[in-house]
C-alpha cells in the first residue's frame, strides 16, 4: 500500500496535488480551533476613522496623516514618535514624520493625506521596512532578483537557440 | 531562552542590529561548518562527464554542461549557500521564512536551464510547491505572531505553549518540506530530477538536510 | 512626550481588530480549502498557476488579519516572494512547452498568431498619454509602489506599440543597469542603518535605487515580449 503510494508520487505532476492535499486537511482541522488575537502586539495601530476624528477636532496639523501618524519629527531626538518595537535600536522613531514638502502641502490642506495612495519616503511604513526589520526587505528584494535573473537566463537560453535555428 | 540553551548548548556569539539578529551555538556552528565546506567544494569542482551510450547502435560518447550554464548554476549553489547560513542562525521567525524561501527560489534555479522537458516538468512541478508553500510558511509565522505577539526566537522560546501554536508548527513543517523538498512529497526526488552537472544537483540535498535540522530545533523552540 | 500622541497610538490592539480576526482566519481557511481543490481537481498545467494565486490570497488574508503596521509591513515581503516565484515559474513552463514541441519536431505554430491590430486613432494617442502619466506618477512616488507604476506604464507602451527589434546587446545592458541599482539600494539601506544621521541621503538614495530597478524589470518584461514575437 504504502509503497504504491510512493510510486505514484514518483510522478512530479502528482507532488503538488498530494501536496495542495495535506495542507487543505491541515487547515480544515485547524477550524477545530477557536483563534483569537493576543491584544498584546507591536507596532500598534489604532482603530480605523479614530485619528481622522481626533484630526478633525484639533486644530493641529500634525493629525492630518491619518491613519499614519504616530507623532514626533524627524531628526529630533526628543521628539520621536511612537514606535513599540521587537528589538531595541537606540534610533527608534526617528524617521516616521518625515514628509516631503509636496507632502506638507497636502497635509496643511487636507485630513486624509495617510489615505491616499500618494506614498513619501519616509513615514512608519518605511521605518519598519527598512529600519527595525530591514533584513526582511533585503532578503524580498533579493528573492526577486534570484527569481529575475533565473527568468532571463531561461528566456537567453531559449532566444539564442532560435537564433542558431535561422542561421542555419 | 532557556529552551535554546538545553536545545543547542550555549550561545557562542550573536549579531543584535535590528532584526539582523541570527546567534551561534555549538549545534549550529556544526550545521555552518558542514554548509561552509560543502559550498567551497562545489563551487571549486568541475561538472561531471555524463557517458552516452546509444543500444544497438555504435553510439558511445561523454556530454557534460556548458560552460555558461555551468557559471550559471555555480552562481545559484553559492547563493543557496549564503541562503542556508541565513536558515541556521537566523534569530528571527519572518526571516527564517523568507530564508526558507530564498532556499526554493535557488533550488529552482539550480536546474531551470537545463534542455530536457523531463528535467523541465520536474522542475516546474517544484515550482509550484514552492509557490503553494507561501501559504503555510507566511500563514504559520503570522499565526504565531497573532497569538504570541512576537517574532522573535529568544521571546518565542520562553512562553508558554499553546495549542495555537501547534498549528502554526505544523503549517511551518509543511512550509520547510515543500520549500526543501522532503520526503514525504518528494520520496522519489532523485527519480524526479535526473539532470546532469552532479556537483551543482548535490546543493539541493544539501539544503533538505539543512532545512529539515532546523525546523525541527524551530519547532522545539515555540513554546 | 505630547500626551495627545499617546492616545493617538494605543497600548493594545483595539477592540475591533480583535473582533474581526477569528471571523477573518475563518474566511482565509475557506478561500483556501477552495483553491486547493481547484487545484487537486485541475488537469491544464497553466490553469494550475492561476489558481495557486487562489490560496496565496488566503496567505495575505491571514496576515493582514493581525491589524498592526507590523502585518502590513509583513504583507510586502509575501507579495513580492509569489510574485518573483510566479516569474520563474511561468518561464520554465514556457520553455518546457518549447522543448516538448521541438522533441516532437513539429513547428511553433500556436505561437505564430494572425494577429492585426484595429486601426483606431484612439490607440494611437491614448497610449503614449496613459505611458508618459504613469512614468511621471511613478517618479513622483518613488520607492517599490513608484517603480511598480511606472514599470507598469512602460510594459503598456511596450505591449501595444508598434513592434520593432530590440538588440539582444540592449536586453543585457539593461540587466546590468538593474544589477547596479540594486547596489545603491543596499548601499542606500546601509548608510540608514549604520549612520542613522544620513537618513534624508539613504532614505533617497533607496527610493531612487528600486524604482530603477523595479521599473526596468517589468519593462524588460514587455521588451522579452516583442522579441519573441519579432523572432
Amino acid at each position: 500500500m504504502i509503497g504504491r503510494i510512493f510510486n505514484s508520487l514518483a510522478k512530479p505532476d502528482k507532488v503538488p496535488k498530494a501536496f495542495a492535499f495535506a495542507i487543505m486537511l491541515v487547515l480544515l482541522v485547524s477550524l477545530v480551533y477557536s483563534y483569537q488575537l493576543n491584544p498584546e502586539q507591536l507596532y500598534t495601530k489604532p482603530a480605523p476613522q479614530v485619528q481622522i476624528e481626533m484630526a478633525q477636532e484639533n486644530v493641529d496639523v500634525s493629525y492630518n496623516l491619518a491613519p499614519y501618524n504616530r507623532g514626533g519629527t524627524p531628526l529630533d531626538p526628543e521628539d520621536r514618535g511612537i514606535v513599540k518595537s521587537q528589538y531595541e535600536t537606540g534610533n527608534l522613531g526617528w524617521i516616521t514624520a518625515y514628509l516631503t514638502p509636496f507632502s506638507q502641502w497636502l497635509r496643511n490642506i487636507s485630513y486624509r493625506f495617510g489615505t491616499t495612495i500618494l506614498s513619501h519616503p519616509g513615514g512608519i511604513l518605511d521605518e519598519i521596512l527598512y529600519y527595525t526589520r530591514g533584513l526582511d526587505t533585503i532578503l524580498e528584494s533579493t528573492i526577486l532578483f534570484v527569481a529575475f535573473t533565473i527568468a532571463s537566463w531561461v528566456i537567453l537560453n531559449r532566444t539564442e537557440k532560435e537564433r542558431k535555428d535561422r542561421e542555419k | 531562552m532557556s529552551d535554546i540553551l538545553n536545545l543547542s548548548g550555549s550561545i557562542i556569539g550573536r549579531i543584535l542590529l535590528a532584526d539582523i539578529v541570527p546567534y551561534l551555538t555549538p549545534f549550529s556552528l556544526a550545521l555552518v561548518i558542514t554548509i561552509l565546506v560543502f559550498t567551497v567544494f562545489l563551487t571549486l569542482s568541475t561538472p561531471e562527464f555524463r557517458a552516452m551510450i546509444q543500444f544497438k547502435k555504435d553510439v558511445v560518447g561523454t556530454s557534460t554542461v556548458e560552460k555558461k550554464e555551468a557559471r550559471f548554476r555555480r552562481f545559484m549553489t553559492i547563493l543557496c549557500g549564503v541562503a542556508l547560513l541565513g536558515v541556521v542562525t537566523t534569530g528571527d521567525l519572518f526571516n527564517f521564512a523568507l530564508f526558507v524561501s530564498l532556499v526554493g527560489v535557488t533550488n529552482l534555479g539550480i536546474f531551470a536551464g537545463v534542455k530536457d522537458s523531463h528535467v523541465l516538468n520536474a522542475a516546474f512541478q517544484y515550482g509550484l510547491v514552492i509557490m503553494i508553500c507561501s501559504l503555510p510558511l507566511f500563514g504559520g509565522v503570522a499565526i504565531t505572531l497573532a497569538r504570541t505577539g512576537t517574532l522573535s526566537m529568544g521571546v518565542l522560546a520562553v512562553i508558554p505553549a499553546d495549542p495555537l501554536v501547534n498549528i502554526s508548527r505544523a503549517l511551518l513543517i509543511i512550509g520547510a518540506i515543500g520549500e526543501g523538498a522532503l520526503a514525504p512529497f518528494f520520496a522519489t526526488k532523485v527519480e524526479m530530477i535526473r539532470a546532469k552537472g552532479a556537483p551543482y544537483i548535490n546543493m539541493m540535498h544539501l539544503s533538505s538536510l539543512m532545512v529539515f535540522t532546523r525546523i525541527i530545533e524551530i519547532i522545539f523552540i515555540m513554546g | 512626550m505630547d500626551p495627545v500622541t499617546e492616545t493617538i497610538v494605543p497600548e493594545l490592539v483595539p477592540q475591533i481588530f480583535l473582533n474581526f480576526y477569528p471571523i477573518a482566519i475563518v474566511v482565509a481557511i475557506i478561500v483556501a480549502v477552495i483553491g486547493f481543490s481547484a487545484l487537486i481537481l485541475e488537469k491544464n498545467d497553466f490553469q494550475k498557476i492561476l489558481v495557486i494565486q487562489i490560496p496565496i490570497l488566503a496567505m495575505y488574508f491571514i496576515v493582514s488579519a493581525v491589524g498592526t503596521d507590523l502585518a502590513e509591513a509583513l504583507i510586502l515581503p509575501g507579495i513580492v516572494v509569489a510574485l518573483a516565484e510566479l516569474l520563474a515559474v511561468t518561464e520554465i513552463l514556457i520553455f518546457r512547452e518549447i522543448t516538448k514541441k521541438e522533441q516532437k519536431k513539429e513547428a511553433l505554430e500556436e505561437f505564430d498568431f494572425d494577429f492585426k491590430p484595429i486601426n483606431m486613432e484612439v490607440l494611437k494617442t491614448a497610449i503614449p498619454i496613459t505611458c508618459l502619466v504613469s512614468v511621471i506618477y511613478g517618479a513622483i512616488l518613488t520607492g517599490f509602489t513608484g517603480g511598480a507604476v511606472a514599470g507598469a506604464g512602460i510594459l503598456i507602451y511596450l505591449f501595444t506599440g508598434k513592434i520593432s527589434g530590440i538588440p539582444h546587446s540592449f536586453w543585457e545592458e539593461m540587466t546590468g543597469i538593474s544589477g547596479v541599482a540594486w547596489c545603491i539600494w543596499i548601499i542606500g539601506f546601509l548608510l540608514l542603518f549604520i549612520t542613522p544621521q544620513l537618513w534624508l541621503l539613504s532614505l533617497f538614495m533607496a527610493g531612487a535605487g528600486i524604482i530603477v530597478k523595479v521599473a526596468l524589470k517589468l519593462g524588460l518584461l514587455g521588451i522579452l515580449g516583442r522579441e519573441e514575437y519579432n523572432v
